[in-house]
């Protein structure tokens, strides 16, 4: 047997040797950062729905590199599972012939092309997220939810001219900054519309940290609020959010959404999927909420998780635009988990010593997580202290004023 | 635009509007609280009273066929 048919019998192997050495080192490491990332998943460090799909993509992706490119997009390499930039040339005519010639190759395709780039996906996630909350948390204290969760926007704020300053275009570095929102559908949504060529590193690097905030934030609150007997504050049982009919809740969604869809309709499709969702749970109409909490929910984020980690072939993540975005992001998350906490003093002062401050750290909305996150820590230092239902409210505030975020991000940046 | 300014405006937009969804709040707690009829509270033993009154109708609906 020839060296020839050796390697054509073994694409990977000819792949991998037609590569430059830093784009097979990468592709290791990728592949090692993949497998770490579903152990994370499995141990419960890291939220394993969507961990172990996305890392078990980003494993086998940079391991399926073939010599392959019927696009001629990557000198000759390429994959079976989709293209992200099929049809995203200039020539309207050629990218349709293009889409449909590859979504008769690449098995993941036609979900990429049919829920990604159109952000169906991320109205599908906020329809399930919609479904599970209660936003008789929000009506119970609404103006406290919102200090909290403004403060806790400092990321998205602040992010943006620093992103700008470090050569990003205005609309890349908004983008860019809505992953202090802490909200993966918003910065699905957010990307696609702003910025559609850093989709992809945008998004994964959101989720990636979305993941670590639930194991970093308790270490940002107990710097922040050093003392143990601060964090411990007791709240007092508050019973006004139970108080609410289910009629009053739905009410509230359908007129809130009507509001902020006629004020920012750029923002229109998450907002309407947020609030159907929350719209459906108060409906009573218990099979609707099934799909919706259930199958809607799980599959979508399934093929989030997994397509991300398709996504996740060297070749782009690592493009020299992408490496910055790393510390971006981060830097956004923890300007906004900072803020949070300070809009937690804010609170704890203006009220004097009333409110927690450890439930500022929930306005950086990523339902549900940061609401348990402030609990968890709370019940560390004090057992008979509950802040959930403060958390929650402040919690779903944060996902509202993201949105808001986001529409006037998409409106004012041309 | 620079960035500095469109997130300066940014913040101004979002604290006015969600200062306008508080509001919103606020106003329609207070108007459903007033106009709405008050939550009842249902209870086993009310389900049972409520079941054993419907059961009464029924059963006097019934001799009343049988006695037509």
């Amino acid at each position: 047997m020839s060296w020839e048919m050796f390697l054509s019998a073994f694409q990977g192997i000819e792949a991998m040797l037609h590569s430059s050495p830093r784009m097979v080192i990468a592709r290791f490491g990728l592949i090692i950062l993949g497998m770490v990332l579903v152990y994370l998943g499995k141990k419960g460090i890291l939220e394993p729905l969507l961990m172990i799909p996305m890392g078990f993509g980003m494993a086998v992706i940079n391991a399926s590199v073939m010599m392959f490119d019927p696009l001629n997009l990557h000198g000759g390499l390429g994959t079976l599972f989709l293209e992200a930039q099929a049809g995203s040339g200039p020539d309207a005519i050629k990218n349709a012939s293009d889409l449909m010639y590859i979504m008769g190759i690449d098995w993941l395709q036609p979900i990429y092309t049919f829920t990604f780039s159109n952000g169906l996906i991320a109205c599908f996630v906020f329809m399930g997220i919609g479904s599970l909350l209660d936003v008789g948390f929000v009506m119970a204290r609404p103006f406290l939810s919102m200090v909290l969760a403004l403060f806790a926007e400092l990321g998205t704020i602040f992010t943006l001219p620093i992103a700008q300053y470090c050569g990003y275009t205005l609309k890349q570095a908004a983008a860019i900054s809505v992953v202090g929102g802490a909200d993966g559908p918003m910065v699905l949504f957010t990307s696609l519309k702003l910025a559609p060529e850093l989709f992809v590193p945008i998004a994964v690097v959101a989720y990636l940290y979305l993941g670590l905030a639930y194991g970093g934030y308790p270490y940002l609150v107990r710097l922040m609020i050093p003392s143990s007997k601060v964090r411990g504050t007791v709240m007092p049982y508050d019973s006004k959010a139970s108080q609410f009919s289910s009629g009053q809740k739905m009410v509230f969604a359908v007129v809130c959404c009507v509001v902020l869809c006629l004020l920012l309709p750029v923002a229109a499709p998450l907002l309407f999927s947020l609030f159907f969702g929350i719209v459906i749970r108060e409906s009573g109409i218990k099979q609707f909420q099934d799909l919706l909490n259930g199958p809607v929910l799980y599959l979508s984020t399934l093929f989030l998780g997994l397509t991300l980690g398709i996504l996740c072939e060297a070749n782009t993540i690592f493009d020299p635009k992408v490496l910055p975005l790393l510390l971006l992001g981060m830097l956004s998350l923890l300007l906004s988990g900072i803020g949070g906490i300070i809009g937690g003093y804010v609170a704890y002062f203006c009220t004097g010593g009333k409110v927690n401050p450890v439930v500022g750290i929930a306005g950086v909305s990523c339902v549900p997580t940061t609401a348990k996150v402030a609990q968890k820590i709370v019940q560390k230092d004090n057992p008979h202290a509950i802040v959930m239902q403060y958390a929650l409210g402040a919690n779903v505030m944060g996902v509202i004023t993201t949105a808001i975020i986001a529409g006037v991000f998409c409106s004012i940046i041309k | 635009m620079d960035g500095l300014t469109v997130s300066f405006v940014t913040l101004i937009i979002t604290v006015v509007i969600s200062l306008l969804v508080a509001v919103i709040v606020k106003l329609m707690t207070a108007v459903l609280n007033r106009f709405s009829k008050p939550q009842t509270e249902t209870t086993p033993a009310a389900d049972t009273l409520l079941f054993s009154d419907e059961a009464d109708i029924a059963a006097v609906i019934a001799i009343a066929k049988t006695l037509k």
